[in-house]
């Protein structure tokens, strides 16, 4: 069987460290219930949880580990954060570079709540138009800002401190969509100010599907979205309002948490400033190469202050999905093609009809893969035209 | 005995990491009902470490829902 090249790690990093794998099946032979008993098997299963959030507290810099309630995902935490802080009838700004796991609740908010949504645009090379986004602010309606810290689609990273400066400058709070940076960038919630950033584990914190979360600042208080079982104050008829459990109705992902808390172990034990200058170094050489290729563009990517481990590509006459199906069929490339669930960045970028081809990176990926996905999209390109 | 309470779980992890730590004696256990009915887990401990127990709540600035002897 032909070896895959994966270079869709901006979906889900398929190449793991190994002890994220050996801490989920351990986990799955030895875990009780989560906090529901204290017997040894329930204990096991409690302190692989705490584990993991002071773990992910750590390298996402929140306060501390009572901060981090875990989730399926990023989209769930950031249905949680923006359900539990938005009012009705309240107005909210967000940036043309989100994924549809932030606009649509913010969509949501506005069909059923009443409330405003303001986007702020994006430019044509993927940076933020930030003095638009500054006068949307100074207008002084807005309550909630929430971001996202890098493009799904290009790569770019925003400079989100100064955005959460702003936003409190004009009286919002910040809340900031991390799924393509926590674990990828060096990064801290207190430093950049966010309110409340939401994580998920699948993709650069190298943990499994079905593990994420959201980093509440301890000023904040967020209501649930979902009440239930607690395995604490029994006798009360609402949910506990209690950190980190609040947000966490129900019994927790504790396997697939000890396998997050493994993937954070490694990246902290490779400096993720180590990792991210490694991707970089891959994708500069990708996009150099992809560069080389006639009618072909990349979208974005320095239009920001950083990026991430992704090169966008937009070829002339060729049809996105037919690119991506052709390196996956002749080549055994595994990139993502269509619109990424970034709509509106892709009508920033002119791109909204044809798509792109996003290749994405990550710590595992080697120089040689590298290479053969230049020759293959060189080849795939060559073919369809 | 002493019994320290907490309002969640999470609590109760954070309390017997930071208490290993500091080699403080006691164990995590179930917290009898008439006491509390919050978090099912407490911190059982020898009743000699009271004071010992409430000086390291306040140095280690964690929660706890209450701090009773049995």
């Amino acid at each position: 069987m032909r070896t895959l090249i994966y270079f869709d790690n901006a979906a889900t990093t398929m190449q793991k460290p190994p002890a994220v794998a050996d801490a989920v099946v351990c986990g799955m032979q030895t875990f009780g219930g989560v906090g529901r008993g204290v017997h040894p098997a329930s204990l096991a299963a409690g302190r692989a949880v705490f584990d993991a959030r002071r773990q992910v507290a750590n390298l996402l810099g929140a306060s501390s580990a009572s901060c981090v309630s875990f989730a399926l995902n990023a989209t769930m935490a950031l249905n949680i954060a923006l359900q539990g802080l938005a009012e009705p009838g309240c107005t909210l700004l967000t940036t043309a570079a989100s994924h549809n796991s932030v606009l649509r609740p913010l969509f949501r908010l506005r069909d059923e709540q009443g409330c405003a949504v303001k986007i702020a645009p994006i430019n044509p090379d993927g940076s933020l138009d930030f003095g638009a986004y500054e006068r949307m602010l100074a207008e002084g309606v807005v309550r909630y800002v929430a971001a996202t810290h890098a493009s799904n689609l290009t790569g770019d990273v925003y400079d989100v401190a100064r955005m959460a400066r702003l936003a409190h400058d004009y009286g919002a709070l910040f809340i900031l969509d991390a799924a393509q940076t926590a674990g990828a960038i060096p990064l801290s919630q207190k430093e950049m100010g966010a309110d409340v950033l939401c994580f998920t584990g699948h993709k650069s914190l190298f943990g499994p599907q079905g593990t994420g979360g959201l980093c509440v600042a301890p000023h904040l208080e967020v209501r649930p979205l979902l009440e239930g079982g607690s395995g604490t104050h029994t006798y009360d008829e609402r949910h506990p309002l209690f950190m980190p459990e609040a947000l966490e109705a129900g019994t927790v992902n504790a396997h697939g948490l000890a396998g997050l808390a493994a993937g954070v172990g490694f990246i902290e034990e490779e400096g993720v400033a180590v990792i991210h200058e490694k991707v970089l170094k891959l994708t500069s050489t990708f996009e150099e190469g992809a560069q080389s290729i006639e009618g072909l563009r990349v979208l974005g990517g320095h239009g920001g202050i950083g990026r991430t481990g992704v090169v966008a590509v937009d070829v002339e006459g060729v049809d996105s999905a037919l690119l991506g199906d052709a390196l996956a069929r002749d080549f055994g490339i595994c990139t993502r093609a269509g619109a990424h669930c970034a709509p509106l960045m892709h009508r920033s970028l002119g791109t909204e009809d044809k798509g792109a081809v996003r290749f994405s990176f990550s710590y595992f990926n080697t120089e040689e893969e590298i290479e053969k996905g230049i020759y293959a999209l060189e080849e795939s390109v060559k073919a369809l035209r | 005995m002493i019994i320290v309470a907490f309002h969640t779980t999470a609590d109760a992890f954070g309390f017997e990491e930071a208490a290993k730590r500091m080699g403080l004696p006691g164990r995590l256990g179930t917290i009898p009902r008439t006491i509390s009915a919050g978090c099912g887990f407490a911190w059982l401990a020898p009743a000699e470490t009271r004071s010992r127990i409430e000086d390291f709540l306040a140095e280690q600035r964690l929660e706890c829902e209450g701090v009773y002897e049995q």
